[in-house]
Order: C-alpha cells, then structure tokens, then sequence
C-alpha cells in the first residue's frame, strides 16, 4: 500500500488509479457509513439503560466533581457585574478554545501559563480602575471615624460575593487582612486596595467555579450534592453566564436552592432578564457556528461588495432577530427557522436584493420574501459563514445541518483522502463539480448524506445572495436538495422549505435539546445521560417547545445538584 | 473509523529494515561535560515544493527553496537537511490536522472530523517535565497566527500539548511577552527621580506582588485538598506558573543574577501593530523572531515552538505578489506539473527559508564559550505534511544549529529512506538529553537513521 495514496473525493478518475487501496477503503467505509444513518449516526434518544435511571430522568451524578474556568466571556461579564460596567479585560486575551462551536468545554479549558499570566494583568487592571482617586470612595468606602483595617474587610466581603459567589471563610479574612496591611505599610489606603483586589481577582476561587460539594467526599461515596452557594453559581452561569446576583445568593444562603420548585421560580426570573437573552443568543450563535459573524473571510478580490458595513449589519441583524425572537416569541424554536421576516439595515440591500418585502430601516422587522427566505438558515449570516471564500461549498453546508441540527456524527474521511474543494470553473456549477462524489461508491457511501442537503442550498451563492444563474457562462442551477437518513427524508428547494420540514422533526427537536444541555454542561453527551436528555426532550416540548422550558428541565432535574465522585486508585 | 493505533510492529512493517538500526536502540548517555541545548521548534504548514527543496548531493546542499539558508557558507555548515520522514499514522481530521499535532508529540489526534486536538503531550512539554531548567520560562509558545480561521478549526492554533486536548496556546502579541519577560523595565519605567528612589520604588512593589502570589498560592493549595486527580494537576501546573511569575519578578532585584546589557535594558517595540492582519506578517514574524533570540540567548527561555500562521494556513502573501489563497487555489492544487503552482510554492518557501535563517543568524552572532549561540542550539524547522496535496512522504525537516556539540556531524543531508516520524522525536529527545528509545505512541522506534549524533 502506497503511504502516499492521495485520493480527492471529488476526482474519480485519480481514484480509479488505486484500486487496491480504493477496495480496502470501500471495505472499512461500509461499516461507517453504508447502512441506516438515522439508526446508527444519529444518537437516538431511547434510554440506552443505566442503573440509575428511571422514565422521569431521575439520572443521578453523571457529572463528575469537577473544576470549571472561566471563559473569557464569562470573566468579562462577572468583573462587568462588580465594576457595574464592562471593562472588556479579556480584549487581547488569547481566544479560548472551541469544541463544537462551544467555548465553554471543561476538559479543553485549560489553565496555561499565558492564562495566568493574563488573569494576573485583568487583576492588577481592574485594581487600579476600582482605586482610581475618583471611584475609591464607592467602591470602597471609609469615613474618618472608621478604621482602615475595618473598611478593607468591608470592602473584600463585598467583592467576594460578586467574585466568588459566596462569603468569605474565617481563614480568608485573616489572610486577606495580611495583604491589605502589605500595601497599607506607608498608610496608603488605596494602595491596600489596590492589593486586596489583585489578590481575590487571582484567587482560584474567583477564577474556577467549583462543582464539589462542600470539602472532600466521605471515603465510598457515589456521589455528592452541591452546596447552595455552587447551586447558585451553577443556575446563574447556566443562564447567563455570570456570578449569581443578591436575591439568588440569598435563596442560596437559605439552604432553599437544594429544592426543585425554588431553583425553577430563581430561574423564571432570571430568565426574564436581558443578560440572559445576551447568553442565550450567544449559546444560539456558538450551536449554529455563527460567533464570528463580523469577521467573516470573503476574497474581497472577487467580492468587493463584501465591505465591513456589510458584515458589521449582519452581525447587528442576527442580534436583533434572535432577541426578538427571545422576546416576542418567548424564545420557541420553531420561530428562530421558519420566521417570515427579519432586521436588516440599509448596508443588505445589496446582499438581500428583492427578498425584502419593505425598505430596510435602522433594523426594524421587514417581511421576507417566503419563497426563498424563513429563519437562520436562509440569513446570509448563515449562508455566508457556511460557505468557501469565493464559493459556496455544499458539503459544508450539508455537514452543518447534519452535524450541528440533526446531531447525526459523519464518519470522517480517512485520513489518506484529500477533502478538497473543486477548483472554479466557469463551464460547470459548483453543484456539477460535486456531483462527482455520487459517481464514485467510494465516497458516496458517505457524501450521500452531507451533499444532497447541501445542493438544496445552492440557490444562495457565497454570501447569502439568491441567485438562479451561476457564473459568467449564466449556467442555470438546480437548487434541489434531498435529506436522507432522517424522519423528515424527503426532496425539497431552499433553505426555506427545509425549515418548515425540520421544525416537526423528531430528531431536529432532540437535538437542540442536547446541543443546549451541552451548552450548560460543558461536556458532550455519554451514554449515560441518554435518560435524562429523553427526560429533557419530554420537558421541551410540553413546554411548547421553547428555550426556557428546557432551561427549566435542566435546572428542576435532580442531576443538576448532585456530582459522581470518581475513584482514586 | 479510526486508523489503527500505531505499534512498533506497524512502524517496522512500514519502514522496514529495523535490524539495521538496533544499536541505536540502546539509551544514549548523557554527557554532563556539554552544556543542555537549546531547542526551537518553527512549524511551517502546507507543504514545501518537493522538486525544489531537497538538493541533489547530500553534501553540498544546493537547493532553490534552501538557498536563503545554504547559500551563505557558514550557515550552511551549520545546517543537516533529513529526508524520509514519514507519517503513515494519520489520525481524525487530515494532514493539517493530524499532521499538525502529530509531528512533534507523536500521536494520533483525536475527536471529531471538525474538532481533532492533539492525542498526547507534545516534545516541548516532555521535555520541561524531564528536565531540570534554570530559566525562569522553561518554554515560549509562539508565532504569528494573523488571519484568524473558522470557529471549527481552533483546535489549528497550536501544536504544543499537556496532554490529549490540553493545547497550550500560542502567544501572538509581542507587547505583552515583553511586559511578562522583562517585567523590571515595565516597574522599573513607571518610576521617575533619582535611581535610589527608583530602586526603593520597585523593591516596595515586588514586595507587594509578592503578598497577593503567597495568598493566591494559598487558595489554591486549600482548593486541592478538595478536588480529584485531574483537577489537582490542573490546581499544580496552575501554581507553577504562578511561581515562574514570582521568580522572574524576584530575578529583576537579584544583583547576583549579572546579565549583558542588551538582557537588562530592553525596550519592547510599540503596541499598534495588529497581529490579526495578514499584511502585517512580515513585520510580525521578525518581531517574534527577535524576541526568541532574545529571550533564548539571555537565559530566560530554553525550549520555543513557533508557528508560522495556524495548520493548513490560507494566507494571500500580498507582500509576495501572490495574492491567492495559498491553501485552497495553491498548496492543493500542487501537483508538480503545473509550474506557474511551482513557482508560487517556490517563492512562498524561499520566504519561510529566508525567516528561518535570519533566527540563525541572529543566534550565531552572539558568541558563546569557543562558539556561538547557534552552536548551542538545535533549530528544526517542519512542517505538518510533505507537500500541499497532503502527501504524507518526505515531510521537509531542517536542522540548524549543532545542539551544544550533540549533532556530532553538520551540513549535509542526511538520506535513510523512508523512516517514521517518530524517529525524528526520538533523535530530537536524544539531543536534548533524554535517552528515550522511542516518541509518543511509538516507544521503541529508535532515532533517525543515519543521522550522526
């Protein structure tokens, strides 16, 4: 077997020059991918059986104690929170690494050296802000009569609540004394400030939420329960991605929070909230792959209408039109696919052209054109982002759909296959070009589930325009798509007609289900949390299907207090 | 489907000739006379020009995408040039992603076809595990990324790992290594007055820092006697570097720590250059350089990996009159038949040759004992695959530098066949003074064949 066996799926001929490889690969695609997707890649949500489970999902302590980071995100909206106003400390910061879209996974959140290094700089950035001559006295106030000493306790009691979440413990106090009176040497009060601030915002305390339990687990235990202040850390973070505010600390201190009917009533309310929508549109975003809709890498060489306004307006329309949805539609998932209208700004038109059934405003709701365009997946941040620099791609396209909404894994290519996008061409579509993966078995067995989907997307170019005609030569394009492998399969044209189909899908429903119980969790979905997601998805929809009925799944299961100890050797 | 898990059956039955190399085998002392190396690690991505990169006679080096670096004669007899290396492994994703984190940690990357990260610890951190340092930053992380990629390829960043999806990430912002290297300057620069005064200033304020690091340092050792294993190593390397912090801080005031002038008064380069913007790159990448030859030479850092722009880059290399996307419309497209694609790779390598040999020099001018800095230095520049069509077969390695006496012999090719890639790791390990026998999944595949260390 040749080592160097390079075989791009979207040329025949060349893999019609190695047979012999080309077999044994025929031989391990067919246990991948040639029999039933919609039985083995997708993960059926029927109970796959754990001791622990029963039918209400009353799965226990699949999570393990564990620590998690803050994201970069998530930092920001805490110190914006005590500050009272954003400072964007993490601006420069190294990104945090995503995982399916998702920048909150705990095993890839790792604590670097530069991390540290870079807490260190946010610390000693938000110490100088909150000492500054003009904001000592707010944040920290102390009058004449009062001892310095007494004000800096005060003072680090308030920040803990905000930074850790909870009160401080006896032994902090004293420590935190200790480092007060370092700077307080030359009877600096600011300067003792300064210091307490720089050492809380570095303690792991501030920089780890904790899932523990209180203290080490008794010798044998299965599992622990969380404490109430990790309970409140853990619904806040859950919903709006920040340290919990005063009134759920309160129900925290109480004890209360180890009650279902409470964490649901905080949950309610919080969900009410504008910085929950915020988390919420960016848990929305990171699911469908869009978090980086300003930044959006065209050849501008071959479409220069491709200026910054343009991507700064999609990136304000794709705001506008899931808050809106959030808070007009109470955030039910049909709504985010198949609404007939949107947000655009003036700088669309050019990408929009006549799908747009009044003149855009200063993104006011303008009615589509429903022939063409429902929901996300018709919105040029979509379609764009979803799409080669100069072309679109359908695999891409298709993979999205199948990975990210119908949560069915595609097998890989193997590894000596060259995933490569056609070269351009001015005598065949793009569709054309790919239609080579269905004349060859090899990769078809696979490519039949990604492509087809994408085809049905082809009526939209690169960024997001209609379009009937591909091409200098005007080659006319078939815009029919197929799904297979699914329980909506079935044949149809444009984005449009796939969402009204996705909508009453099963395994479309399930899978957002998951996708946000995989947000909240920061970990993939294993086995054994199959009941509970059944449990979640049963949640869903009796609650009509809205986000917030899910959410309050999440929080009202028993799993969301409890963690599995894990054995030391 | 996963490939199957490489063993030492596997790396023989697809290299062959193993007897050859059994003396090898055997672990290798270390000589405790010759000073410990340094090692920098330059990843390239995308391929080189096969036909223009290996030259014709193994020891004269002659080579049109060599030549910024074989042209010059003393750069030259520092340079050994490995043909063979080979990646029959593979893992998920493809070549700029398995070949990417794969080179230097000898693992097959695992997760999903869109998020494959890194299968195991990576050489770099192997070694500062193995190693004892007397540098406050055992290794720097970085390179110039510029254009950012899309949110499903983060994993693309970098190829340094702790462990299996543990990357560490690469440093892009020069401003900021400056300000965590040198950190008395930026003390020292926000005082005025008379230098008395200024010391006073700067001894109250490491005294102060040093309050806040013994208290987070407490938290976090109270935090560890609550967590399982795998946090408790996080909880550590969390405090470790918290301690590097500290101890590069305490150097500063250290008047036994005596350092050359040009290691104490440094003056980092304005902030303004945007590293995210793919015209900068040139700018960027010399910037970075200089701060790696610096940082390398005065002691702070031994071991540096470097990346020129993440796995599978799609730079346009404006500033070369390409203007293409290099790795869609170009590397992919390389064929070896179509020379106006040649031609492009050509000069894009010629680029990457011409970087690599201005670290060299900026190394070999500052002298050290009877030799130079570069004399103590092993150099390898890679790359994640061989050419830009993913072809795994003769990744181009570049050695320079003779790692303290280490790489016994310099300035020519060395041309075994085809060998593993774990090999390289092995030898790389071996000059660096471990005696592995083997690297990552591979623990007994011997060094590069014929390579004379």
């Amino acid at each position: 077997m040749s080592v160097n066996a390079m075989a791009p799926c979207w040329s025949a001929s060349r893999i019609g020059r190695r047979q012999g490889w080309r077999l044994g690969a025929l031989l391990l695609l067919a246990g991948a991918c040639s029999h039933d997707p919609a039985a083995s890649l997708g993960t059926p949500l029927s109970p796959t059986g754990t001791a622990s489970s029963d039918a209400t999902g009353e799965s226990r302590g699949q999570t393990p104690r564990r620590l998690r980071r803050l994201s970069n995100a998530e930092l920001d909206n805490v110190l914006g929170d005590l500050l009272g106003a954003p400072l964007f400390v993490t601006k420069g910061f190294l990104p945090d690494p995503r995982v399916e879209g998702y920048d909150n996974d705990v095993a890839t959140l790792d604590t670097s050296e530069s991390k540290v290094d870079e807490i260190a700089t946010a610390a000693e950035r938000v110490a100088d802000f909150i000492t500054a001559p003009t904001r000592l006295s707010a944040f920290a106030p102390c009058t004449t009569d009062e001892q310095p000493g007494d004000c800096a306790r005060r003072f680090a009691s308030w920040l803990a609540l905000r930074a850790y979440g909870r009160p401080l413990t006896d032994d902090e106090r004293q420590r935190l004394d200790d480092v007060f009176s370092v700077g307080f040497t030359d009877g600096d009060y600011a300067s003792g400030v300064r210091l307490l601030v720089s050492a809380m915002l570095q303690s792991p305390y501030f920089v780890y939420r904790l899932e523990l339990g209180a203290g080490m687990p008794p010798k044998d235990a299965q599992e622990v329960q969380l404490d109430g202040y990790e309970i409140a850390s853990q619904l806040s973070f859950l919903l709006q991605g920040r340290r919990p505010d005063a009134e759920l600390q309160a129900a925290a201190a109480s004890g209360g929070l180890v009650n279902a009917s409470i964490r649901e009533q905080q949950s309610r309310r919080l969900l009410a909230g504008p910085a929950a929508r915020a988390h919420l549109r960016g848990f929305l975003r990171a699911w469908l792959g869009l978090k980086d809709v300003a930044v959006i890498n065209k050849d501008l060489g071959v479409l220069p209408v491709f200026t910054p306004q343009v991507r700064f307006a999609l990136e304000r329309e794709l705001e506008t039109f899931l808050d809106d949805v959030l808070v007009r539609s109470d955030g039910r998932l049909d709504e985010f696919f198949v609404a007939d209208y949107t947000f655009p700004g003036p700088a669309l038109v050019p990408i929009y052209q006549d799908d747009l059934k009044g003149p855009p405003g200063d993104f006011q709701r303008v009615g589509l054109d429903t022939r063409h365009r429902r929901g996300l997946l018709s919105s040029p941040a979509f379609l764009a982002t979803h799409a080669g620099i100069a072309q679109t791609n359908p695999v891409q396209r298709g993979l999205v759909i199948r990975g990210r909404l119908l949560c069915q894994d595609v097998p890989p290519p193997p590894a000596n296959v060259m995933a490569q996008a056609p070269a351009a061409s001015t005598t065949q579509t793009t569709r054309g070009k790919y239609e080579a993966h269905a004349q060859d078995p090899f990769c078809r067995s696979c490519h039949r589930l990604m492509d087809p989907l994408g085809f049905g997307f082809e009526n939209f170019d690169t960024l997001g325009r209609f379009q009937s005609v591909e091409g200098p030569a005007q080659l006319p394009i078939d815009g029919r798509g197929e799904i297979a492998g699914s329980d909506i399969d079935g044949v149809f044209t444009g984005p449009a007609e796939l969402s009204l189909r996705l909508v009453g899908s099963t395994l479309f429903r399930r899978c957002f289900v998951k996708q946000l119980w995989r947000f909240g969790e920061g970990r993939a979905a294993e086995a054994g949390d199959a009941p509970l997601l059944a449990h979640l998805a049963r949640v869903f929809e009796s609650g009509q299907g809205r986000i917030g009925a899910a959410l309050l799944g999440v929080v009202g299961s028993p799993a969301f207090i409890v963690r599995r100890v894990e054995s030391e050797p | 489907m996963s490939a199957a898990r490489t063993t030492r059956r596997n790396c023989l039955r697809a290299l062959g000739a193993c007897g050859v190399m059994l003396p090898w085998l055997r672990p290798r002392p270390v000589h405790a006379a010759t000073a410990a190396p340094r090692l920098v690690l330059l990843m390239q991505s995308n391929g080189t020009g096969q036909s223009n990169f290996w030259p014709r006679t193994p020891d004269k080096l002659e080579s049109p995408i060599l030549a910024p670096i074989t042209d010059d004669p003393v750069l030259r007899a520092k340079t050994t040039i490995i043909k063979g290396i080979t990646n029959t492994v593979g893992g998920i994703g493809n070549g700029h992603d398995f070949g990417f984190s794969g080179l230097w940690s000898g693992y097959q990357s695992v997760g999903t076809f869109n998020d494959p990260w890194g299968g195991g610890i990576s050489i770099d951190q192997l070694l500062r595990k193995s190693l004892t340092f007397g540098e406050p930053f055992p290794s720097l992380h970085c390179g110039v990324l510029a254009t950012d990629i899309p949110a499903f390829k983060t994993h693309r960043r970098s190829f340094s790992y702790s462990g299996p999806r543990r990357q560490i990430p690469t440093e892009v912002d020069v401003t900021k290594l400056y300000a965590r290297f040198f950190p008395a300057g930026a003390v020292a620069g926000q005082t005025a007055g008379n230098d008395a005064d200024a010391a006073a200033v700067v001894r109250r304020r490491l005294q102060q820092k040093k309050s806040v690091l013994d208290f987070v340092t407490g938290d976090l050792r109270n935090l560890r006697t609550t967590v399982g294993k795998r946090d408790r190593e996080r909880l550590d390397a969390h405090e470790a570097a918290l301690r590097q912090l500290e101890q590069q801080l305490g150097s500063t005031l250290n008047p036994a720590a005596r350092r050359p002038g040009r290691c104490v008064s440094v003056t980092a380069p304005p902030v303004g250059l945007d590293p995210g913007a793919e015209d900068n790159v040139p700018q960027l990448v010399r910037l970075m350089l200089d701060f790696v030859a610096l940082t390398l030479t005065c002691q702070l850092t031994r071991i540096v990996t470097f990346q020129f722009g993440n796995g599978g880059e799609k730079w346009f290399y404006r500033w070369l009159g390409i203007n293409e996307n290099s790795h869609d419309d170009i590397a992919h497209r390389d064929t070896g038949m179509d020379p106006t694609i040649t031609a492009k790779i050509l000069k894009i390598n010629v680029w990457h040759a011409e970087q690599v040999a201005y670290l060299a020099r900026a190394l070999d001018r500052i002298p050290e004992g009877d030799g130079t800095a570069l004399d103590n230095t092993l150099i390898v520049w890679g790359n994640e695959i061989a050419t830009g069509n993913h072809a795994m077969q003769d990744i181009p390695i570049v050695m320079l530098g003779k790692a303290a006496g280490r790489l016994k012999r310099t300035g020519y090719m060395v041309d075994g066949g085809a060998q593993d890639y774990h090999r390289l790791g092995t030898s790389v390990l071996n000059m660096m003074g471990v005696p592995a026998e083997g690297f990552g999944e591979v623990s007994d595949c011997g060094p590069v064949r014929g390579l004379e260390v």
